[in-house]
């Protein structure tokens, strides 16, 4: 049992480092639109909040405010996306017998977990530091909600992965309730701006509760009011034991 | 210690080639040197496949008990814009071998010389061909699964021959094959695979016997759908709407 742990953390090592290496071969367009599109979008919201001051909230400093949330959420989206990808297609490193679709999931989300560390790091001390509100309140807080978005991302692409090799349309839906978490998933609010009768509507959403950790963790001028890890983490583990018996089940199925 | 499947049933659908094997049992016992004999049309690639567990079969079982290559020489893993030496890197991290010994038994055997620190896309074909057959070559495994017996140019045949040579008297090896002189070399068991069949021969001569029949046989079916144009727009259609 260990040995057989043992192989398999082998395997996601090399299979991580393979990822990121091969990133820099398309380095003018892979690695650099992780950076761009993220920064667009903050640059974006930075010039709306500019021109409607009530996007974001007044006790937090707008750029790092957007910072926080913008750069794990895409996180979130990516780890979901490849740790999807992987599941539902057939990939080259399968022909490696020691390879499985789980530990080209895990490699693969592992490493858009360090490129966007590596963005929320080197863009926020910066911008916090400008902004005044560096160091972060409670940098463990913080830590947490990344490593559980993370997990929740890569949860949800074991489940969305096993449906889209069965029924690909799938991705179509996965699609629309992207945008949904997009505009619900607390990116771009704080729960607190909302009249507290509607809080119910927003807090089924584990994502939100990420967010909103995140914001606690980094602002001392906020404290969340539904910020909750243990329902974060039921949802992860609900959704990962879901994910994994699929994928288990369905790697008995050839590849269409 | 086995590979083995059990009423395995495959629709291969590898680009033009279309086959099914239907009830399919075989079984490769540890250190037994076997060939898989079968025209480039059998699509024993969708078989190395299940064998190397990048996919699944229709129905059916296909156990593997001991450790196993994957289909040398592949090249897939390859990052043309790294040196031999980080492409020979991933596969030592992925085997769990010791990296500079690794390397150093790679260079060696594919006689690298300077090539070992240059980028991939930077190496002539012959250096690339023999550096992903040796990455093979170079790890511990119980079976071997080849699809080819030679890399790099003529003059380096003698010296692969040899290494396949000595892995086949530590371990297994399935070689995939349609090249019935190199099966003869190198194993002493075979299965035919024709017709979504597969015929199993103990004896290599038979086997190659058996196998050229089957190719004299599709040389004739070849030669029948040549002769009509509106036959041959007939091969390897698939009429199931």
């Amino acid at each position: 049992m260990l040995a057989d742990l043992k192989t398999q953390f082998s395997v996601i090592r090399a299979l991580t480092i393979h990822e990121l290496q091969g990133l820099m071969k398309t380095y003018n367009y892979g690695f650099a639109w992780a950076l761009l599109e993220p920064m667009m979008f903050i640059g974006v919201m930075r010039v709306a909040r500019s021109a409607f001051k009530s996007l974001t909230p007044p006790n937090m400093p707008p750029t790092t405010f957007l910072v926080v949330g913008i750069i794990p959420y895409y996180m979130f989206m990516n780890v979901m996306s490849s740790a999807s990808k992987a599941v539902s297609q057939s990939d080259s490193m399968l022909k490696f017998p020691r390879v499985t679709p789980v530990d080209l999931s895990i490699a693969s989300a592992l490493s858009d977990f360090c490129i966007y560390l590596t963005l929320f790091c080197v863009l926020l001390v910066p911008f916090s530091t400008y902004e005044r509100v560096f160091p972060p309140d409670n940098g463990m807080e913080v830590f947490a909600a990344i490593i559980m978005l993370w997990m929740l991302g890569v949860s949800i692409g074991f489940v969305t992965g096993t449906a889209m090799r069965v029924f690909p349309p799938v991705k179509q839906f996965v699609g629309y309730s992207n945008l949904i978490n997009r505009m619900a998933g607390g990116m771009l609010f704080v729960i607190t701006m909302f009249p507290s009768e509607y809080w119910p509507y927003f807090t089924w959403n584990p994502v939100l509760h990420c967010e909103e950790m995140l914001r606690d963790g980094w602002f001392t001028t906020y404290t969340s009011p539904v910020a909750d890890p243990v329902y974060v983490m039921k949802c992860i583990l609900g959704i990962l034991v879901l994910g994994l018996s699929l994928e288990r089940y369905q790697r008995r199925m050839p590849y269409i | 210690m086995t590979i083995e499947f059990r009423n395995v049933m495959k629709k291969v659908r590898l680009g033009p080639i279309r086959a099914t094997y239907e009830d399919l049992n075989i079984r490769i016992e540890e250190k037994t040197r076997v060939a898989f004999l079968g025209q480039p049309s059998a699509g024993l690639g969708g078989l190395v496949d299940l064998i190397c567990a990048a996919d699944a079969p229709d129905s059916g079982f296909v156990t593997r008990t001991h450790s196993i290559s994957w289909a040398m020489p592949g090249s897939s893993f390859l990052h043309k814009h790294h040196s031999l030496a980080a492409n020979a890197r991933f596969i030592a991290r992925l085997h769990e071998a010791n990296e500079a010994e690794f390397i150093a038994k790679v260079s060696d055997l594919a006689q690298l010389g300077e090539f070992v620190n240059q980028r991939a896309d930077r190496c002539p074909k012959e250096v690339l061909s023999r550096f992903v057959f040796a990455t093979g070559l170079c790890l511990p495994f119980d079976h071997y699964i080849l699809t080819n017996v030679s890399a790099g140019a003529k003059t380096d045949a003698p010296r692969f021959a040899e290494a396949i040579t000595e892995i086949g008297q530590r371990a297994g090896i399935l070689l995939v094959t349609s090249n019935i002189k190199a099966a003869q070399t190198f194993c002493d068991q075979a299965y035919v695979f024709a017709e979504g069949k597969a015929t199993y021969f103990d004896n290599m001569e038979a086997a190659a016997e058996f196998f050229s029949s089957l190719a004299a046989e599709s040389d004739d079916d070849d030669s029948f759908f040549e002769a009509d144009e509106e036959l041959q727009d007939l091969v390897n259609m698939d009429f199931v709407p």
